[in-house]
């Protein structure tokens, strides 16, 4: 019996868009991180504002290119690719709409709501909870019309790409949904329902896998999809992307606790994290040996073919990074490699080479189809790939170079045991070359982009959108019950997407509910400390501030146990020292010191002056100062909320404590504000600040909650302060100067 | 009970677990791919970017 052959029209009007804001948005992204890379060396870049402070920005960089760029660079490659690998036209035309304009919403919202200092502070988890909901719906739109598109497909078997669509589907949105569990105090503030080592888990199962099922899953679903096409030869081993595909997605889920290595995690949890890291290699080199010899009996386009050399290097820096995670994530390399700029140039050699590359490789490719055209000019697109390579090279060298000194510095010890580098400032003069490296590197990133948005550009204006492309492909015939159409068992999952992904669910879902649930459970994972209270009202807000200001961007609050930083900050950090802490500041990085021992070891009077103008306390310091925090009213008004939250999270706060809580924050601030009017500081306008006016500003709040942090257990030894808060005035002193 | 249960495990037991689970989904895929016959129906299946129900079928270059 012959089958009747449908002819359909694929919707590219979709890819269309899609392509557009990934273009867009991928240079606006990278122009917001040229100015954090450029504030490390030229901090008054910020233009005394707080809406281009470096702690205010970064997020903006990384949520632009992260869920603008790369995401959007998904959806234009999946809407693409996924019609064709299925034989018909996307579920919905209207749900495609609603999930392209409803993403661009939200990243308007994250380009609003970030520069004003609305944050969740979870790292690619900045946004407040109206926006996670947001973000909920338009992916549930995306995945109702994705898998309603499989539910309608003209071909029976899932080609490689789509397994790996699916499995990026699924998991960022168990991903998201867990880790931003909030309770709201209103519209633009919330906390998360975990605290600290348990929020911390939670946060890095979720950062971890963001890279993993954002920017890596869908990427090599692209991959798979588009290096044949470019390469015009089949992938070169199916069969081995079938392994990469179930062994990658079962291992990533478990590699999460590397983030938080020598920290307060409890030690099994540090292990198992350790070494499903290591596993990663191979998956992932398979994946990459599978991309890159694609190419074989093709090796020649690589001269002539620009779109064939943004895969190829996109390919090999994939390989590069996911080598370099898991030696990262060995533990004893770890020690050396975690807070410092290695991080960074980890990052952005899988950003900048592995993400950046192959949509820049793929939008080379789609235009000129999509608008019926050529593309404009293969020798800019090939100037762009070879600016952009040096780019790379200098932004990653520099960072590597940056931060296995900085790493090497903070543990060197001279022949008396004590630290060779005591003071922070020598530490950042010595790496401001590299900061000025990287700057000129991510100049020439952007500048290859912007190149590209113009040979791009003039494409479409010398082509014309082309009509959706028709095509034509018998309908798909219902198997019959107990058959197997193929023949083969493995198509009862290949060719069944119900069963595929919930068998995709399942290898994703085990490795984040072995570790969560049982750091959630287990109760000696947390132990309890007795002197470990909770924040008081006004501690509590100026934590707000902290977070709203987005100081973990440049400070941890986790000393590890380490001699190198016992000596520098003092006792390292327990896990029982967060319980009330949400949501959790570790913090990733350490442009300035850590700041969890930093409760009682200067003045009050000192902290004003650093945030002030840290220059006058820290000379060479390239933090910018916080005038606004001097300016800004102190909000108590929600205060009996917040900590209303918290006690309904478990902090015991009594009733009285509750509801007059902004009495007893006021109360707290006059004393402080007492203390810095008599040793007569300066507002920001350089007049005597008097104590009316003093008492009701965040600065007072923010220096209550510094003056508080890490004393809970705070011992009475040297280094480690001591109550130093009474003491008059606050000189020139390093930030973290040590006394041994 | 279940948190009994999970506080009364001793916690080497999680790693182990994992390791067992990914050796079995591991050497299952591996029996899945090499399985006789997958040779024919794999060299197919990579064929599938190629057959979008296009008239070109194949790739072009006239774009680039």
């Amino acid at each position: 019996m012959s089958q009747q052959v449908e002819t359909f029209r694929y919707d590219d009007a979709i890819t269309r868009k899609f392509v557009i804001a990934t273009a867009i948005w991928g240079v606006v992204g990278m122009l917001v991180g040229l100015l954090a890379a450029y504030q490390f060396v030229m901090p008054e870049l910020n233009l005394g504002m707080p809406y281009t402070t470096f702690s205010r920005i970064r997020p903006l960089h990384t949520n632009a290119v992260i869920f603008a760029f790369v995401g959007n660079g998904f959806f234009a490659g999946a809407y693409y690719s996924t019609q064709r690998l299925l034989k018909t036209r996307m579920f919905s035309d209207t749900l495609s709409k609603i999930h392209f304009w409803g993403w661009q919403a939200i990243i308007v919202s994250a380009a609003v709501t970030f520069p004003l200092g609305i944050s969740q502070s979870k790292e690619y988890a900045e946004l407040e909870w109206p926006i996670d909901i947001a973000i909920t719906l338009v992916w549930v739109v995306f995945a109702i019309n994705f898998f309603g598109t499989l539910k309608k497909r003209r071909e029976r078997h899932m080609y490689v790409a789509i397994w790996f669509y699916i499995a990026s589907i699924v998991t960022v949105a168990l991903l998201h949904i867990v880790n931003n569990l909030v309770l709201p105090i209103d519209a633009f503030k919330s906390y998360s329902i975990f605290a600290g080592i348990q929020d911390g888990l939670v946060q890095w199962w979720y950062g971890h896998n963001a890279v993993a099922f954002f920017l890596t899953t869908p990427y090599l679903g692209l991959m798979y999809y588009f290096m044949p096409k470019a390469a015009e030869r089949p992938v070169y081993s199916y069969r081995l992307s079938i392994i990469h595909f179930w062994s990658l997605i079962f291992i990533y889920i478990w590699a999460g606790p590397h983030h938080l290595l020598y920290t307060s995690l409890p030690d099994w949890a540090q292990t198992l994290g350790m070494v499903f890291s290591l596993m990663l290699i191979a998956p992932s080199w398979g994946g990459m040996i599978n991309g890159l010899l694609t190419l074989r009996g093709a090796w020649d386009k690589l001269r002539t073919d620009p779109i064939i050399k943004f895969f190829v290097v996109a390919i090999t820096f994939y390989g590069m990074s996911t080598f370099e995670g898991p030696m990262m994530s060995i533990k004893s390399v770890n020690a050396l490699s975690h807070y410092t700029n290695w991080t960074i140039g980890h990052v952005h050699s899988g950003a900048l080479g592995w993400n950046g590359f192959l949509t820049f490789g793929m939008l080379y490719w789609l235009v000129p189809r999509l608008w019926n055209t050529k593309l404009y000019s293969i020798r800019l697109a090939t100037a762009h790939f070879w600016i952009g390579l040096v780019g790379i090279g200098l932004y990653v060298l520099s960072m590597w170079v940056a931060g296995v000194s900085e790493g090497l510095m903070w543990r060197a010890f001279d022949e008396e045991g004590k630290l060779v580098y005591s003071s922070w400032m020598q530490m950042v003069t010595t790496l401001m070359p590299t900061y000025w490296v990287r700057a000129i590197g991510g100049t020439l990133y952007l500048g290859g982009a912007v190149l590209m948005l113009y040979n791009l550009f003039k494409t479409m204006a010398q082509g014309k959108a082309a009509a959706d492309e028709e095509a034509s492909a018998p309908a798909l015939r219902p198997v019959a019950a107990g058959a197997h159409a193929g023949g083969h068992w493995h198509q009862i999952i290949e060719g069944k997407p119900f069963k595929f992904t919930v068998l995709t669910t399942v290898a994703v879902a085990i490795g984040g509910a072995f570790e969560i649930v049982p750091t959630l459970a287990i109760e000696s994972n947390v132990p309890t400390i007795d002197s470990v209270k909770p924040y008081t009202a006004l501690e509590l807000e100026g934590r707000d501030i902290y977070v709203s200001e987005g100081c973990y961007v440049c400070h941890s609050q986790m000393v590890r146990p380490f001699r190198s930083e016992t000596e520098r900050y003092g006792e390292y950090s327990k896990a029982g020292e967060f319980v009330y802490d949400r949501p959790f500041q570790f913090g990733s990085r350490r442009i300035g010191p850590d700041l969890h021992r930093i409760g009682g070891k200067y003045p009050h009077l000192w902290h004003y002056n650093h945030m002030m103008d840290p220059t006058s306390t820290s000379k060479d310091s390239i933090m910018p100062p916080y005038p606004w925090l001097f300016e800004d009213e102190l909000d108590l008004s929600l205060t009996s909320a917040k900590l209303n939250a918290f006690e309904t999270l478990g902090a015991p706060y009594t009733e009285e404590e509750i509801s007059k809580a902004a009495e007893q924050a006021q109360a707290q601030a006059d004393t402080i504000a007492k203390e810095l009017v008599a040793a007569e500081v300066s507002d920001v306008d350089k007049k005597p600040f008097t104590y009316e006016a003093l008492r009701r500003r965040k600065i007072v709040a923010l220096i209550a909650y510094l003056q508080r942090l890490g004393t809970d257990i705070k011992l009475d030894s040297g280094n480690s302060g001591g109550d130093t808060a009474d003491k008059p005035g606050a000189g020139p002193t390093d930030h973290a100067s040590v006394q041994p | 009970m279940m948190k009994e249960l999970i506080n009364e495990t001793d916690h080497i037991i999680y790693p182990l677990i994992s390791a067992v689970m990914f050796a079995s989904m591991f050497i299952a895929a591996l029996l899945w791919v090499y399985r006789k016959g997958g040779r024919e129906v794999y060299a197919r299946r990579s064929q599938m970017v190629f057959q979008d129900g296009t008239q070109k079928h194949g790739e072009d270059t006239q774009h680039v």
